[in-house]
């Protein structure tokens, strides 16, 4: 009765939290294109698109609208690539009998690629997000998550900076639990070296990474390690199988993951699901103790007409799987995109701790989006 | 075929049913364990308390320098029930300690605001306060 209270009440329009970084995975398999990098310059997705990209955001993703930078009125030369993401954003947080409402920029972002005889340079630079005050003084606000130099030949690209490791989904959703308890949480960006293969219907990433060499250079993983992607493409790509494994050591502990990651288009239905499982083992090293874990995500999009998507999606943290430690929530979105360049994205959460269905805890936020 | 082999990962994702038990019993109550299995991913995310974002002038990231914001003290510095209380922990008492009052919003702001933690991971906070506290 209570789980069905709890279903009503984000029914009735509670939201919850999404931001910036990664590419909308749900996009995949869906407009077209198979792989981020046809409509990203990045080979994980996110950031900067390309021409097609921005052919797409117009022709496919949007209600219409011109998707080319500036909406078309002007056009860099060539080998550059220019964009940028505005989001703002209010959210009313929710538990027990306290409300707690904020409105906030979420991310205020400018990027560039410089491209030629396959090489790339690519910068990210601008203001991060705050929900919260007090807000530290602006200088200290900025940010640049993604600064790297790529080279890419026929199927294969090598890349060095920072930038997230391709794994996983990839979601748009920072704090989705596949994301941000497994490190990949915004500006959580690290540095490293990266190598990746696309071939047919298969692709492979392998990204060696390592703590921010600069304390000045903001967060990141205080850890070292290397994640390794593969994936394949199936049904004349309207689904993929991706494995996944990834090992990390810091000061503190060390931790081996392995993860599969399953996308299936089913376009007559209009309906998309992606879904991702990731097991755990983590040593603590002080201590010689150890724990498995486990993080997943379950998430169904069903596309209502073009721009308009309606969402739901179920994700599971559970960071000692012999303790009653889990996070769960339950989440239904609303996306719309009335023009290219525009967003607006609905999105409501319940989430509960430690099994505790009987009192779970509502965000809701309602984000508006503007790209360049 | 090839469809179950993608959804494969969803059956997966639900099959994962509730398990664990309430008593972190077994689980060492010292503060390198504590820090890094629940104030560090609970607490030093980028945007948080991380030597970058530093919310509430908190950098909770380093084992040392979470020990010395919370308890006021240098880690190593001796401590025991009967020292005066500081900052967000009182050694011996997590009833007077605030850190347990902000981790179950009791009367103050919830934090981590966005996923509370499970109440068998506060017990395990609790512990390593109720046995002093001590930065080991």
């Amino acid at each position: 009765m209570r789980l069905t209270l709890v279903i009503a009440l984000v029914l009735a329009g509670v939201a919850a939290v999404a931001a910036p970084a990664a590419a909308y995975p749900r996009f995949q398999l869906t407009t077209g294109a198979s792989r981020c990098q046809e409509c990203h310059v990045s080979p994980g997705g996110g950031g900067l698109l390309d021409d097609y990209g921005r052919l797409e955001a117009g022709d496919t993703i949007s209600r219409g609208g011109d998707g080319a930078l500036l909406h078309g009125r002007w056009s860099p030369p060539g080998w550059l690539v220019l964009g940028g993401d505005l989001r703002g954003a209010g959210l009313i947080k929710r538990r027990g009998d306290e409300l707690e409402p904020a409105v906030f920029p979420m991310q205020v972002e400018l990027a560039a690629a410089a491209r030629g005889r396959g090489l790339t340079l690519y910068l990210a630079a601008g203001i991060r997000g705050g929900a919260r005050d007090p807000q530290p003084p602006l200088v200290e606000r900025l940010a640049s998550r993604e600064h790297y130099v790529m080279y890419e030949r026929d199927a294969i690209y090598v890349r060095a900076g920072r930038f997230f490791p391709v794994f996983g989904i990839r979601s748009q959703d920072h704090t989705a639990y596949v994301r941000r308890f497994l490190g990949f949480g915004t500006l959580e960006e690290p540095y490293g070296l990266a190598a990746g293969w696309s071939g047919g219907p298969w692709e492979a990433h392998a990204h060696g990474y390592v703590p921010r060499p600069i304390a000045f250079l903001g967060a990141g993983p205080k850890d070292k390690g290397l994640a390794v992607m593969a994936e394949r493409r199936l049904l004349e790509e309207t689904a993929a199988i991706g494995l996944q494994a990834r090992m990390t050591t810091s000061a503190a502990d060390r931790r081996v993951l392995a993860g599969v990651v399953g996308k299936r288009w089913f376009e007559r239905a209009g309906l998309l699901v992606l879904a991702e499982i990731d097991v755990q083992h983590q040593m603590v090293k002080s201590t010689e103790s150890s724990r498995w874990q486990l993080a997943s995500y379950l998430g169904v999009t069903q596309t209502l007409s073009r721009g308009l998507l309606l969402g739901g999606g179920l994700h599971r943290w559970q960071p000692d799987l012999g303790l009653r430690s889990s996070r769960d929530a339950f989440e239904l979105d609303l996306q719309y995109f009335p023009r290219a360049h525009l967003e607006v994205h609905l999105l409501g959460r319940a989430s509960a701790q430690g099994n505790d269905l009987d009192g779970p805890g509502f965000l809701s936020l309602l984000q508006l989006h503007y790209y360049l | 075929m090839s469809t179950a082999l993608a959804l494969a990962p969803a059956a997966l994702a639900l099959a994962v049913v509730a398990a664990g038990c309430d008593d972190a019993g077994d689980r060492p109550s010292s503060w390198t364990y504590v820090h890094t299995t629940i104030i560090a991913p609970a607490c030093a995310t980028a945007g948080c308390h991380s030597t970058l974002a530093a919310a509430a002038s908190l950098d909770l990231s380093s084992p040392n320098g979470a020990y010395a914001f919370l308890t006021g003290r240098v880690c190593g510095e001796p401590v025991g029930p009967g020292s005066p209380p500081r900052n967000y922990v009182d050694p011996g008492s997590p009833e007077f300690s605030q850190l347990i009052y902000q981790l179950r919003g009791e009367g103050r702001d919830q934090m981590p605001p966005d996923v509370p933690l499970p109440e068998v991971e506060i017990r395990l906070v609790e512990s390593w306060i109720l046995e002093g506290a001590r930065c080991d």
